[in-house]
């Protein structure tokens, strides 16, 4: 099974069926690598404070937004999670159209959406709601 | 009328069709840029040489291609274009189809098409013809070094251009591992559901839908630009496994 990207709740009216959202389309597109041309070495690309001129680890590294007076604001990944928990953690599908009257340009990245975990109950609403 | 980022010629059997593509979407996400936690200055992103351990002048970058783990071939960007081949200025569509026979998960990217040089009347003629038939060009598009499988089709006044996936770029979903229920959903649960969808059903409206997310996150921004500090909500309870039949009900019960 492909790696989930995401998992979460898919609802309508009371229903929640949990989720996970996996890949549907492969990248088969050609990938070249930055290399040294002096001595044909890959090149790695690090994350460098621009103040401390030192390699920063993952876990330092957060979002900055620049405003328009040039100052920044910090905002971090909790903050972004909290201002909408449920639409983080949940797909809400508030009707159900004909698919003839959505128009191609509205599409974008495809995925498929699988059962999340092996409980009985998730299984069956699953195969339920694609069933109706 | 902005810009076109190419121009070319539709052609289908003798007939062409001078055209200027350009871009249908904008990317209207707030975009964040990576800062240090500890002082707030900006993260740079540094090359460094695997082999020496120093930071590698933008002009000693070359491109390389990984042939074995570990093995790199180099290629200058001359030799990448070249192997391109000619970049050709003509759109070939080889086949129409029935709009409805393309799956939505075949688009990708979506573009306008507006009439080039001298091709209004053209322009006008393939427009015309296939709404009144209700087909999709399908064709090939050489841009920036890559061939690209697209569809033509006409959208309100104007064409779009679509570029499409291949085939074998879409993930089979036979192949995903999805388990089986030990017992099926039954014929009141499949009638309750299917009930549900259908007082459900709406006339879609793209109109009435917006980011409201992305609106949430620039009040965040102003908010702490001016000052304040966020309340961070309690992290929710994990969800209670749920009673498939009696959430039907509830749902149904509450339209009634």
């Amino acid at each position: 099974m492909p790696r989930a990207l995401w998992t979460g709740s898919l609802s309508f009216g009371l229903v929640n069926v949990p989720v996970a959202v996996v890949a549907a389309a492969r990248d088969l597109d050609l990938h070249f690598r930055q290399l040294h041309e002096k001595d044909g070495a890959p090149i790695e690309v690090q994350r460098w404070c621009s103040k401390e001129k030192v390699e920063i680890p993952w876990e330092e590294i957060t979002h900055g937004y620049e405003l328009d007076d040039g100052d920044q604001v910090i905002v971090s990944d909790l903050e972004l999670q909290a201002i909408e928990p449920r639409k983080t953690r949940t797909i809400d599908i508030e009707q159900f159209v004909d698919l003839a009257d959505v128009d191609p340009v509205y599409f974008d990245h495809p995925y498929f959406l699988v059962p999340a975990g092996d409980d009985d109950g998730t299984l069956r609403a699953y195969v339920c709601s694609a069933r109706s | 009328m902005a810009r076109s980022i190419w121009n070319g010629t539709i052609t289908f059997g003798l007939a062409a069709v001078p055209i200027k593509v350009h871009s249908a979407t904008e990317d209207n996400a707030v975009h964040f840029h990576q800062v240090h936690v500890k002082d707030g200055a900006r993260v740079k992103q540094v090359r460094i040489c695997s082999k020496e351990g120093k930071e590698v002048p933008y002009k000693q970058v070359a491109k390389g291609y990984e042939v074995r783990k570990g093995e790199y071939v180099m290629l200058d960007q001359e030799e990448i274009d070249a192997a391109a081949g000619e970049q050709s200025k003509v759109i070939v569509l080889d086949e129409f189809v029935r709009g409805g026979e393309v799956d939505p998960v075949y688009y990708d990217r979506s573009y306008y098409l507006g009439a080039g040089k001298d091709g209004q009347d053209a322009y006008r003629l393939l427009h015309d013809a296939l709404e009144r038939s209700e087909r999709v060009g399908i064709g090939r598009w050489v841009f920036h070094n890559r061939e690209y499988l697209v569809a033509v089709r006409p959208l309100d006044r104007v064409l779009a251009l679509h570029t499409m996936r291949f085939e074998s770029e879409l993930i089979d979903a036979d192949s995903l591992d999805i388990g089986a229920p030990s017992r099926k959903p039954n014929r009141r649960e499949i009638e309750m559901a299917s009930k549900l969808v259908d007082s459900l059903h709406a006339r879609f409206d793209p109109s009435s839908f917006h980011d409201t997310y992305r609106d949430r996150v620039l009040d965040l921004i102003k908010a702490k630009a001016s000052g304040e500090e966020p309340d961070l909500p309690e992290p929710p309870e994990p969800e209670e496994s749920q009673d498939l039949m009696a959430a039907l009900e509830a749902s149904l019960g509450s339209k009634s």
